[in-house]
């Protein structure tokens, strides 16, 4: 509970209109897009960077925690108050600021719809390449503070490839612009990269500057299909040891094609164990080169089938059903959790091998599929929360596939980041030695824990070093 | 009707994935979580739970919803997040009852066919002896409450007669193959007689005999949509064995929202059973069940048609209107973006929350204004009040009509 005084301060910040504390408002804002629940003691809504430096001066002296959420969209709890505190909703900080045609970049504030930043530039034949599932509702601030990626991560890499930028609120109230429009730019520590996917717990993003790229002037998809999941899954490794970079690649098993088919049919095919998706773009000349030594490559590594899509309706069409793959797991599961342990590109078929292996054993469904041109995986585990014993075979299988994902070299989180739930694993990535350093970023800079406590393995609230 | 406690399990579907911000009106035009679906279900649930109570602010936010049953179209896993909202307003309306205003409208005017009368008539007068213009011009609502002029303001213009004083100088025609059962809505009878009289003429064209019970009574849903559901069940009760007794095969509406109701009527009232697989929308009995044949008289105008909720994702009727508007000879359909998107009516929620309203109509009248048509249809009366005070606001000078209002100008 904050008190009456503090509650009243916010107001005269933020305006009576903006500052919520009744417990319907704080039921909306206590969840995301994971099964955890927390309610925060208060809401606020702010409309300028100026206000942010305030609420976080005055959460300092009171010592209220202060967690900074978009659209509410995580799929690691990272937004999730489990201290308590002040939650700022930042969706009244949504404008453009800027698409600047003469050095390719674009300024936002953070509470701007992905999705609604996506078609503002490509109407001026610009694309902003990051591309989480969640675009349409996710908010450009939050996928800084995750470091989203997404299926064009391939080729075009992830949101930290594309801030230039940050305007940034510091824990404890101060205002930091760092980067700006230029390309290069080496004056000292790149605090971009610091604050890019620091989850919340370093500051908060006010203003965002990103690089565009031109959008490509042609662009087709590939559709191969494999009697065995191994096979289509060394083709992927394949293609990237050919040295194409297709804009994605993502691999599907038998079992996610049946469950597409099963709710929103497209034509997958019901016979084969597994099939990869690929789309490549480029110069018209580039594509249609990329797509015949696709196609090749997929023969050698035996496929069964290989459809190239005859114009674009019949590509929206295959990328419709791979889209639609959450909505067939949750329509045929009472929960759904959704993992992106990821690896290096050429172990892709040693991991998916691993999965298959891993929901023998714990006797689960776990459809997979994945990004897998960058070694994201997506493996899917169709679960039911209230079955008690169901549940520790998940926890136990999720362990299992994390330490299979590291010893092959690769890492907890592709895109989902570390937030309340993978916190556990990260003595297996990081040593003691790698998490005192992060602590020790951590607490220099935000001494008395204000941002987003109790997350990514960094002290809880109260906790010192 | 299923109580709250009887869908926490719906309620517990939800898995927060927030795919129904996409599509929500509401949270688009507000941007804050308590707007959209998945909050409306958190907050339907822990209500059934018993964690949160009836609060005028759980009020206020199961209030901001249209029913406009995108969210539910939109789930992938399938939450009725409409219906649970519904029951979350009939939870507010058992334990903290209705305004009395409020409930003398649901329960006493809008099912009394004698008040709709009275009031359609002072109203038509109201508008046509120009006291409308005088209060307008002089400012004088204005004066009295910016919010009653805002009220005042999407008025629907009344009809000089209602439809039911009409029909008693009207002959239906006996003799034909099909005996189809119409059901009267309050918007045509007070307001569009004339779309009344057109979808008589049209279905006698098409070889029904039209029968029309002049006792039903509003379709109940007003009264859902303020969690009454005690008098939205006597009033499907009434209605469902009315338009049953005249023994018709087919029974068709004029409203989308109406015919939406009544296609629920057994999810309401047990002796509604079997009731719901006779009611069509008035486009698909045409296209669907007899086959549309227009006249010979063109009708030379470029039509864009928008979807209403309840005839598109509660009917899931959107093809046959169009069916009928290309079958007109001389009218080109000129599809505009977000067709299907809510134009903010929603009943009275355009009088409740007249600011937010107009937002989502704004968005809808910029899509109309994309295609730059002669003509806006839409199926369903209640659309038409909302999109006809867009038009007005937007300074387009088009009129709103019923696709079978059009058919019938070919004959």
């Amino acid at each position: 509970m904050i008190s009456s005084n503090v509650a009243e301060q916010l107001r005269r910040i933020a305006g009576k209109e903006n500052v919520f504390t009744e417990p319907e408002d704080l039921t909306c804002y206590s969840y995301d897009s994971t099964h955890l629940s927390a309610l925060p003691d208060v809401v606020v809504a702010p409309l300028t960077t100026a206000e942010i430096s305030e609420i976080i001066k005055l959460a300092n002296a009171e010592r209220i925690p202060v967690i900074p959420r978009g659209g509410g969209t995580c799929l690691s709890g990272g937004t999730i108050p489990v201290a308590g505190g002040i939650v700022l909703a930042m969706h009244r900080m949504n404008k453009i600021l800027e698409i600047d045609q003469d050095n390719l970049t674009a300024t936002v504030q953070p509470g701007v719809i992905t999705a609604t930043f996506h078609q503002a530039v490509e109407k001026e034949g610009l694309m902003y390449p990051p591309d989480p599932q969640s675009m349409f509702m996710s908010t450009m601030g939050g996928n800084v503070a995750e470091n989203a990626g997404g299926p064009r991560g391939v080729k075009y890499g992830v949101t930290k490839d594309y801030v230039l930028g940050l305007e940034v609120v510091t824990p404890t109230g101060g205002i930091l612009r760092v980067g700006g429009k230029t390309i290069k730019n080496v004056s000292g520590y790149d605090l971009m990269r610091l604050f890019t996917g620091s989850e919340g717990t370093l500051g908060v993003i006010t203003e965002i500057t990103v690089r565009l790229v031109p959008a490509p002037e042609a662009k087709r998809t590939l559709f191969a299909l494999f009697n065995t999941l191994d096979d289509a899954a060394e083709a992927v490794s394949s293609i990237i040891k050919h040295r194409i970079i297709p804009t994605t690649l993502e691999l599907m098993d038998h079992k996610i094609m049946e469950l597409i088919e099963n709710f929103k049919p497209v034509g997958f095919p019901m016979d084969v164990e597994g099939a990869i998706l690929i789309e490549v773009d480029g110069s018209e000349n580039d594509v249609n080169k990329q797509i015949e030594k696709v196609a090749e490559i997929c023969a050698a590594c035996r496929s069964r089938e290989v459809k190239v899509a005859k114009d674009a309706a019949e590509a929206a069409q295959l990328w419709a059903g791979r889209r639609s793959a959450f909505g067939a797991l949750c329509a045929n599961s009472r929960t759904v959790f959704v993992e992106d342990a990821t690896v290096p590109r050429s172990k892709v078929p040693d991991i998916v091998k691993r999965i298959q292996e891993i929901a023998k054993k714990y006797d689960l469904v776990i459809p997979i599929l994945g990004h897998t041109g960058d070694g994201n995986m997506h493996p899917n585990i169709l679960t039911d929360e209230r079955n008690e014993e169901e549940m520790k075979r998940v926890d136990a299988a999720i362990d299992e596939m994390f330490e299979a994902a590291l010893a092959l070299g690769g890492t907890l989180s592709g895109e989902h980041g570390i937030g309340l739930i993978k916190q556990k694993y990260m003595p297996w990535q990081f040593g003691e030695e790698g998490l005192a350093f992060m602590r020790s970023i951590k607490m220099a800079v935000d001494p008395n824990n204000i941002l987003n406590p109790g997350k990514m393995a960094l002290p809880e609230k109260g906790e010192k070093q | 009707m299923k109580k709250l406690n009887e869908m926490r399990e719906d309620a517990q579907k939800c898995l927060r994935c927030g795919l129904c911000q996409v599509v929500c009106p509401l949270y688009n035009a507000l941007g804050s979580e308590p707007a959209v679906a998945r909050a409306k279900v958190r907050l339907a649930r822990e209500l059934a739970d018993g964690n949160l109570k009836v609060t005028p602010r759980m009020k206020k936010i199961m209030s901001l919803c249209l029913n406009c049953k995108a969210c539910v179209a939109n789930c992938p896993s399938q939450v009725q997040t409409d219906k649970l909202v519904l029951a979350a307003r009939a939870e507010i309306k058992d334990k903290d009852g209705l305004p009395f205003m409020l409930s003398a409208a649901l329960k006493q005017f809008l099912p009394s066919n004698n008040l709709q009368g009275a009031a359609a008539k002072a109203s038509y007068l109201y508008q046509q002896l120009g006291v409308q213009k005088a209060m307008r011009g002089l400012g004088l609502i204005k004066a009295v409450s910016p919010d009653l002029a805002k009220m005042e303001s999407v008025m629907p213009e009344f009809a000089p007669r209602t439809f039911r004083a009409e029909l008693e100088n009207m002959k239906l025609k006996r003799g034909g193959k099909i005996k189809v059962a119409y059901f009267l809505s309050c918007m045509t009878n007070m307001v569009n007689t004339e779309l009344g009289k057109a979808v008589v003429d049209v279905l006698e064209r098409h070889g029904c005999d039209v029968y029309i019970p002049t006792d039903v009574q509003c379709c109940g849903t007003p009264q859902l949509a303020y969690g009454d559901v005690e008098t939205a069940e006597t009033l499907a009760k009434n209605n469902a064995r009315l338009l049953a007794e005249t023994g018709a095969d087919y029974i068709v509406t004029d409203c989308g929202t109406c015919g939406d109701m009544l296609r629920n009527y057994e999810e309401l009232v047990p002796e509604a059973a079997g009731f719901g697989k006779k009611v069509l929308d008035i486009s698909e009995f045409l296209v669907d069940v007899v086959g549309v044949k227009p006249g010979d008289k063109p009708v030379n105008a470029v039509v864009t048609y928008h979807d209403s909720c309840h005839l598109n994702r509660g009917q899931k009727v959107n093809r046959q209107p169009r069916a009928i508007l290309k079958a007109i000879p001389g009218l080109t359909l000129k599809e505009m973006p977000e067709a299907d998107r809510c134009c903010g009516g929603a009943g009275s929620f355009a009088l409740t929350n007249y600011d937010l309203s107009m937002q989502v109509l704004d968005r809808k009248m910029n899509n109309v204004k994309a295609v730059n048509p002669d003509m806006l249809a839409a199926g369903c009366p209640a659309c038409k009040m909302q999109l006809e005070h867009g038009v007005a606001r937007h300074d387009l000078k088009i009129p709103v009509v019923h696709p079978i209002e059009l058919l019938a100008k070919t004959y």
